[in-house]
């Protein structure tokens, strides 16, 4: 559905983002990490028609974005800070978004109003920093695009609220197979929402990956052998390996039927297979791009 | 739905309302407070004798004036905040409305914002005409006259600032650029005038700076509009300007960088292109102003020097948001050898400006005076030119010789100035303007100056006939209240035929005699002319004649005026001309004084008051007490004019 193909864009005559290729499937969530100046706002600012590219295409449904109303019209974006009209009440940023978008919907805005128990006539920049980002969250979603696209999200929410805004997200998706991209500068607070993720560094692209296939592909295993280890691991595609004693842990690539039919072969005294967190499954896949990873686990 | 792609959407004139609705509100308060209240508080009739006023832009012009000048670019700042705050901006620009349409809806809005308390005042006004008995002063057609002209130059002003907004990312910048860019033809104007005498030799610099240049600025012009309606070309090129400003807008706002935000130029090449603008227009102001003050090729290059570093230190400053800035040495270094090249080819003179002087037979008559202001004062009537042939080649070869003889380097101020104007057969002018030291050009002027046809043209007396002569008076300078009056028609007829004698005979070293004239002659003739002229020291006649008539006495101060004197070297008397002096000081120093002396022999006064000059400045000063008036003039001898027994005493 959206398809990005080698965009550039530089600001400031530097190159903020450089060579991206991504692809999103319509009603996936695509988390798009990084730390503070891989160029997250950027991209996600070239998407949402705000910026045009320098180079390559933006296109969602084969159309492209920048200055094209038809397709904006099926976008929405939350910039970091959310921003307001001045002076606007709820009320009215709602009936001003009535009057953009062509498929908003009233009825939900008004539910989710009550669902955030928000106050629709009080001025906007008279609420805190979270009751906005809430007030946002409930515009876009009555915006009902198709395309939902969040800028640091999380930022100023407590976890209460973290998790409504999560579920309500994921409801969207599942109801009517909305896309969203997400940015983030931190991996655990998306890890349980996205389904692809993106890790950019310095305006590239270093890494991509579907989080099912990750999850299910990498295991953590615990191995004891009576007498000497057998050279049993040389056809397993191992991360990572450690001894403690007698038990070897070892990080392994791989269906997991097929690890455990073929560790069992050489009957090991102890044979476990654990879970790995996604923290653990970044840290062991990418040791050499180890710094933007290890700013977006903190 | 079909609202919904419709291309003006309500809730965006809705928000622009709310934003700066207020703008349009304070205007027409301010308008109503100028125009509407106004003629309510003068409305009585006894109030109403004493209005003189012809048309809308006389109430209050000065509000009306601070109000069209201030509104349309604080309008157009606030209008287009949303361009110049990011997080404003990505929100309007994420929006599915292209960019087009919202620039249509702002700067559109903006205009009728502009135009609603305009066309209500003019109701309002139009609604106290008749009861006010407003017909008295003006028509309606000034009402409507008074709507188009202030809607034309609202509008060029706020479309401006529209223009100007769409550049850069900074409200406050486009504040200023707004005020810069409409001031920027008149200052260049001046800026160039002031600057190209320095190399293009004989460059009129004054007369090109003082017409009429303020119609360059709408700013500027619109200061007269209480006093003129301005032609059917300028309002043509009014409406010109607001349809070109208006998609230039546009233009330029479609291919604006919404990234660029809060940078204080959003095009990148418009930095270099504003970085060098500002550098040479500081570089001509501060070349101008140390050439104007000080004059001299050193003054001048220093002046640019320095006028051009602080220009491109500013810019950097600017462009950079900071007053801590690293100073791009490069760009500066491209600039100097930019304006050395220029330089060198004024040198060359490729137009042959120089050297251009009209052939005799080209010429149609030719001005020459001493200074613009002798052309240009419409004050009085035309200007002096001369016609005859001698007189024009005469000028000619005066003009040759000054481009052959004067150093061109040698232009500084407080040298003579020589103005010459040539208005050719085919219509055309030619216009030079020259320092020169009048001393080494005495032949060439001698002959002009003596000339019958200069003469005539510069001395009124020419045109009185002697018979229809009904009065003399003649005052002398000094202060005194004494007069001399001439009414007998025989002695008004001899007295007019010997000053026109004396005139006819004065010669250049007469007429150039720095020597306080004796008195003013005012001569009566026709009824209710009247022809203005002094007594210059050198007509002796006239003063035999007057002697005859017995009305020296009264013609001219002697010693029977003055009571005493008291004379002193000017070196023992400490007078500070910088900081300005009056009489009474300096007569109360020099009674003070110890090495004054005190004049009371009247035949000295007489001697003392014959060879003065009349001013202060000179080896020697004496000043007298006049009696009558209690007062003092002061005057002053040079080392060769002193009287022989002053310098005795005074040794």
């Amino acid at each position: 559905m959206i398809k990005i193909r080698n965009v550039r864009k530089s600001l400031e005559e530097m190159d903020a983002v450089e060579n991206i290729c991504i692809e999103v499937n319509k009603g996936s969530i695509y988390g798009l990490l990084g730390s503070n100046g891989a160029g997250k706002t950027t991209l996600l600012k070239l998407l949402a028609g705000i910026y045009a590219e320098d180079e390559g295409s933006i296109a969602i449904d084969g159309q492209p974005v920048f200055e094209n109303p038809q397709m904006k019209d099926k976008i929405f974006f939350i910039q970091d800070h959310p921003y307001f009209l001045p002076q606007y009440t709820v009320k009215q940023m709602a009936q001003f978004y009535k009057n953009i978008y062509s498929r908003w919907d009233e009825e939900r805005f008004e539910e989710l109003a009550a669902i955030f128990e928000i106050d629709i006539h009080k001025k906007i920049h008279r609420f805190s920093k979270g009751i906005q980002r809430q007030a946002a969250f409930i515009l876009a979603l009555s915006a009902r695009p198709e395309v939902l696209i969040l800028d640091e999200p999380m930022d100023g929410l407590d976890p209460v609220m973290r998790k409504k805004v999560k579920s309500l997200l994921i409801d969207e998706v599942a109801e009517r197979e909305m896309t969203i991209l997400i940015s983030s500068h931190n991996l655990r607070e998306v890890e349980d929402l996205c389904d692809f993720i993106g890790i950019m560094h310095n305006g590239r692209m270093i890494l991509e990956k579907d989080l099912d296939d990750l999850k299910t592909d990498t295991h953590k295993i615990q191995v004891a052998f009576k007498g000497p280890v057998p050279a049993l691991f040389d056809p397993l595609k191992i991360l990572h390996k450690e001894k403690r004693g007698s038990i070897m842990i070892c990080i392994v690539k791989g269906d997991a039927k097929e690890i455990s039919s073929y560790v069992e072969q050489f009957k090991p005294v102890i044979f476990d297979m654990l879970p790995l967190t996604l923290e653990e499954i970044f840290i062991y896949e990418m040791g050499d791009i180890g710094y933007a990873v290890q700013n977006i686990l903190d | 739905m079909q609202s919904k792609t419709s291309l003006i959407k309500r809730e965006i004139l809705k928000t622009i309302f709310r934003s700066v609705g207020w703008v349009s509100i304070v205007y027409f308060l301010g308008l109503f407070f100028a125009i509407p209240l106004d003629i309510i508080m003068n409305s009585s009739e006894e109030q109403q004798k004493f209005l003189d006023i012809d048309n809308l832009f006389q109430y209050n012009f000065q509000l009306q004036f601070i109000f069209s000048i201030s509104v349309p670019v604080a309008l157009s700042v606030f209008l287009f905040r949303y361009t110049q705050v990011k997080q404003y901006s990505d929100l309007m620009h994420s929006l599915p409305v292209k960019r087009e349409s919202i620039f249509h809806q702002y700067a559109l809005t903006g205009i009728i914002l502009l135009i609603l308390p305009v066309l209500l005042i003019a109701l309002i006004v139009l609604v106290l005409y008749q009861p006010l008995n407003l017909q008295d002063f003006y028509s309606v057609w000034e009402i409507i006259n008074w709507v188009g002209i202030t809607l034309l130059f609202n509008i060029v002003i706020y479309l401006a600032g529209v223009s100007v907004g769409m550049l850069t990312g900074l409200s406050a910048v486009q504040g200023v650029l707004t005020y810069i860019f409409l001031l920027l033809p008149v200052g260049l104007i001046v800026l160039v005038s002031i600057n190209l005498p320095f190399y293009l030799f004989g460059y009129p610099g004054q007369y090109y700076m003082e017409s009429k240049f303020e119609k360059f600025s709408p700013l500027i012009a619109f200061t007269q509009m209480n006093m003129r309606t301005p032609s059917i070309v300028e309002a043509a090129i009014y409406l010109i300007l607001i349809v070109s400003l208006y998609f230039l807008g546009l233009q330029i706002y479609k291919r604006r960088r919404m990234e660029a935000v809060s940078h204080a130029l959003v095009f990148p090449i418009t930095k270099p292109i504003f970085k060098f603008c500002v550098t040479f227009c500081t570089m001509l102001l501060g070349g101008g102003y140390f050439g104007e003050m000080q004059g001299g090729m050193t003054w001048i290059t220093a002046g640019y020097v320095f006028g051009a570093l602080i220009g491109y230190a500013a810019a950097e400053m600017v462009l950079q948001k900071s007053w801590r800035v690293t100073i791009h040495v490069k760009g500066l270094m491209v600039y100097t050898a930019i304006m050395a090249a220029l330089l060198i080819l004024f040198q060359f003179d490729l137009t042959q400006y120089e050297k251009r002087i009209p052939h005799s037979n080209e010429i149609e008559r030719v001005h020459f005076s001493e200074s613009y202001y002798l052309y240009s004062d419409n004050d009085h009537e035309e200007p002096l030119y001369l016609k005859e042939y001698e007189n024009i080649d005469l000028v000619r070869r005066f003009h040759e010789t000054i481009i052959k003889g004067e150093n061109r380097l040698a232009q500084i101020p407080g040298r003579d100035s020589v103005f010459i104007v040539y208005e050719l057969k085919n219509g055309e002018k030619l216009v030079r303007d020259y320092r020169i030291n009048k001393k080494e050009y005495k032949p060439f002027l001698k002959l002009i100056y003596e000339s019958d046809e200069y003469k005539m043209a510069t001395n009124e007396i020419y045109q009185v006939s002697a018979d229809e002569t009904s009065k003399i008076t003649i005052t002398p300078s000094g202060p005194v209240t004494k007069r001399a009056v001439i009414t007998d028609k025989g002695d008004l007829k001899e007295a007019v035929e010997i000053l026109t004698e004396e005139v006819d005979t004065a010669s250049y070293e007469e007429l150039q005699g720095i020597d306080e004239p004796y008195a003013h002659i005012e001569i009566y003739y026709n009824d209710s002319q009247k022809a203005y002229m002094t007594w210059n020291p050198s007509y002796i006649r006239f003063e035999e004649w007057l002697e005859k008539k017995s009305l020296l006495n009264d013609a001219k101060v002697n010693s029977n005026d003055i009571s005493y004197a008291v004379a002193a070297k000017a070196k023992d008397i400490d007078i500070n001309f910088a900081a300005g002096y009056s009489y009474e000081e300096v007569f109360e120093k020099m009674s003070d004084s110890k090495s004054s002396i005190k004049i009371t022999d009247k035949e000295q006064i007489e001697s003392s008051l014959r060879n003065s000059n009349g001013y202060i400045e000179g080896d020697y000063i004496i000043a007298f007490y006049f009696d009558e008036q209690r007062t003092m003039d002061i005057k002053s001898y040079t080392e060769k004019t002193v009287p022989d027994f002053i310098k005795e005493r005074l040794q």
